[in-house]
């Protein structure tokens, strides 16, 4: 049945050839070659846990008292959106599970994407051609980190409505026109009637459209360009040694996407996460304490914590505090990020097409200066949490956010330098990449 | 470089190696051990409720994708060729055309697939259990609790108001006049809307299929949703008598107790039966001869006279 099937395609869409062409492509290996995988899994993941949760989420601010199963809440007011969440966690068979399934695989997600990213950094993938899908990449690390953003701010609980007092507060920051740009994102004054309606549309349809589309045009760039290999025995600029997409290929990557989907399944079903229901609604009075954004906003959060209080005016104008590290930060980074394959080129004078991967090593400024700002970053991931660190260590706030700021300037400095000594170490001892070996010996015995 | 030869046993292995007969076994018990995850994911949803069902939900469904994955993965990895392969790289634009050898090649893998057809089969049977069962939890869309489908508002007694909510006397309808009306404190409008129409002056009133008793003070009510396809009956043409909807101009013989004039409805329109109460406002006596609005395959059981339906 399967084959005459094969056949109804192949004669009115010409599947076969199609697939022939396709079938005979051939990936290199490696294991550091798998987070791009994962992300795209989590992904598949994401869209379907998240079809499933817009049929039961209310995107709405109007009030209502709860009546639900859980009985802390009953009688308190809040939003459709917070009852409808809360309804998704007690009352709707099955909703917990998928609320938590779709949580854990917007982090996976988020964690797939950066692990890729400096694989791809650290081996100089990014270099021509593939200088456009770098840039592609980049604007997926951004729209996942937003679409992350919207989706937990939609809850309506009070952690999220600080989150979202706090995005209003970025937007006011942006000199000239912050005020209109806030009025115009929240349609009046915070918390307004719409936000969570608008969120919701960007978060399920503009978003989700995006991501989805930067990814198709990623994989085919992938498959246009043909994937990048370390170098090896037989391993040149011009070919392409590993294995052929069908039949051994494809069968773990599907593989791949179901062991994604079992291991987000045993997260969703044991391991707890944001339980909406412990926070309350939100109502702007209430705040809480020692709270935390998701894990791929810590950095952001960190910046807003450790820049000084440094508020510049001049002309009857004044520069607010949030701008520089809520969005000067962050659009140098990642202007920087995207901007990342010309400045090498620029720096180098290397303006040639790259096949083969470079290890870390072979690379040692790049790779030092990677390190660096992932020092630095990782401080300010740390300065996310100063409140946490200075109850768990017992020692004043004050000295953890002065060594944190003073350690965003030194510790890349310091990992920056370690780096550099450590990779052209390794690179003059002159050890070979693992396997290389085993190849030349196959090669030998085929010839 | 890519001779016949390598093809057939995994990188590294020796000819005669159990390990493709190894992964072969191990794959098929995984995809086995899915469908069975599958099928504990969907009886976990349907029969447990409450506390523990997040936790087995989680349990079976990663026990049902981690059967899939493990097989695929063993059986890629232990009994699939393994290559290397090798493929130039063209600059892009010039144009690449497979190699005739590697279509051969990628048939003989296939041919190789193939002789495997019992785990292939268990493959597409795993996948086809796990991709249902993760359907199951679209159940959730429905109602939480035992809805009563044919139910309206009426009972006896009801009064029957204007949509304002005010009740109608029996005697303030002009004669041939017709209004929407809807029971007294009800708020199931979408199916409870019944045409009130003032066939005569008072008494009751001959409308065909012996529900004389159903009229009163010369009225005679019928439900305002059209047997067709549940569209409101909204228009009424005195002059003849007749209830015609504006969806799909179905047409009701008023005189002749909602039969169907002309258009696709089959059946009458459910009759409500009429009484005038002791302050002289007109009440229901009952509900419907039959269930409202378009029929569903459990039609004929609803039907109380039985002997009227598709009349």
């Amino acid at each position: 049945m399967i084959e005459r099937f094969a056949r109804f395609l192949d004669e009115r869409i010409g599947t076969s050839r199609f697939l022939a062409d396709k079938a005979t492509k051939v990936f290199p290996e490696s294991w550091t070659f798998l987070f791009g995988e994962l992300a795209l899994y989590s992904l598949v993941v994401l869209l379907i846990s998240g079809i499933w949760l817009s049929f039961f989420f209310d995107a709405s601010l109007a009030e209502t008292t709860y009546e639900g199963a859980y009985g802390p809440l009953v009688g308190v007011e809040m939003s459709e959106a917070y009852r409808s969440a809360i309804a998704l966690s007690f009352d709707v068979p099955a909703g917990l599970f998928v609320r938590q399934v779709h949580h854990w695989a917007a982090l996976l997600f988020m964690a797939t994407i950066l692990v890729h990213l400096l694989r791809i950094f650290f081996t100089g993938a990014f270099r021509r051609p593939r200088d456009v899908n770098w840039v592609i990449g980049v604007t997926l690390l951004v729209l996942g980190i937003v679409e992350g953003f919207l989706g937990y701010s939609l809850l309506d609980d009070v952690l999220s409505g600080v989150g979202v007092r706090i995005l209003q507060a970025v937007l006011l920051s942006i000199p000239v026109a912050g005020e209109s740009l806030a009025l115009l994102v929240f349609g009046g004054e915070f918390p307004g009637e719409v936000i969570i309606g608008r969120m919701f549309m960007a978060h399920v349809l503009v978003l989700p459209a995006l991501l989805v589309g930067a990814v198709a045009v990623h994989l085919a760039l992938v498959v246009r360009q043909k994937h990048t290999q370390f170098p090896g025995a037989g391993r040149t600029e011009d070919n392409v040694v590993g294995l052929r997409l069908w039949p051994a290929y494809a069968a773990r990557a599907v593989g791949m996407l179901w062991l994604v989907a079992a291991v987000l399944a045993g997260l969703g079903g044991f391991v707890q996460i944001n339980p909406v229901w412990l926070w309350g609604p939100y109502d702007p009075l209430e705040i809480t304490t020692a709270a935390q954004p998701d894990w791929y906003m810590g950095w952001l959060e960190g910046a807003l914590r450790l820049f000084p209080p440094f508020e510049p005016q001049a002309f009857g104008v004044m520069l607010p505090q949030p701008f520089i590290p809520a969005i000067v930060l962050p659009g140098v980074l990642f202007t920087g990020l995207a901007a990342w394959p010309w400045i090498e080129r620029r720096l180098t004078g290397d303006d040639a097409d790259h096949h083969l991967l470079q290890r870390p090593r072979d690379n040692p400024a790049r790779t030092a200066f990677g390190a660096a700002v992932l020092a630095h970053l990782a401080v300010l991931f740390f300065g996310g949490s100063q409140d946490l660190l200075a109850i768990s260590l017992n020692v004043p706030l004050q000295r953890v956010v002065w060594t944190l700021r003073i350690l965003t300037v030194v510790a890349p400095l310091v990992v920056g330098w370690a780096t550099y000594r450590i990779a052209v170490n390794l690179r003059d001892g002159g050890t070979r990449p693992a396997g290389e070996e085993a190849f030349s010996e196959l090669q030998q015995t085929r010839s | 470089m890519s001779s016949q030869e390598d093809r057939e046993v995994p990188h590294g292995l020796p000819p005669d190696s159990e390990r493709p007969r190894l992964a072969v076994g191990v794959a098929a018990t995984a995809f086995v051990v899915a469908v069975l995850g599958a099928i504990a994911f969907a009886v976990v949803y349907v029969a447990v409720h409450g506390q523990h069902q997040t936790q087995l939900l989680g349990a079976s469904l990663l026990v049902a994708c981690g059967g899939l994955g493990v097989g695929l993965v063993v059986w890629a990895q232990g009994a699939m060729p393994q290559g290397p392969h090798v493929e130039d790289r063209h600059a892009v634009g010039s144009g690449t055309q497979p190699a005739p050898d590697d279509e051969h090649a990628v048939e003989h893998d296939t041919h190789e697939m193939a002789r495997r057809s019992l785990l292939g089969r268990l493959l597409l049977g795993g996948m086809g259990a796990v991709g249902l069962s993760t359907l199951v939890p679209f159940l959730s869309l429905g109602p939480d609790e035992e809805v009563e489908t044919a139910a309206t508002a009426w009972g006896d007694g009801v009064r029957l108001t204007r949509p304002d909510g005010t009740p109608v006397r029996a005697d303030t309808l002009d004669l041939g006049g017709a209004i929407p009306v809807l029971p007294e404190g009800g708020d199931l409008k979408a199916d409870s809307q019944v045409m009130l129409i003032r066939l005569a002056e008072d008494g009751q009133v001959d409308v065909g299929s012996g529900r004389r008793e159903w009229t009163a003070a010369g009225h005679v009510a019928y439900s305002r949703l059209c047997s067709h396809m549940g569209c409101s009956v909204g228009l009424y043409q005195a002059a003849t008598q007749s209830l015609v909807c504006p969806c799909h101009q179905s047409a009701f013989r008023v005189a002749d107790g909602a039969s169907p004039e002309f258009g696709p409805a089959t059946r009458p329109l459910p009759q409500l039966p009429l009484g005038v109460d002791d302050e002289g406002f007109l009440v229901a006596t009952g509900t419907f001869d039959r269930p409202v609005g378009t029929a569903t395959w459990q039609y004929p059981s609803r039907v109380q006279d039985g002997g009227e339906a598709g009349a």
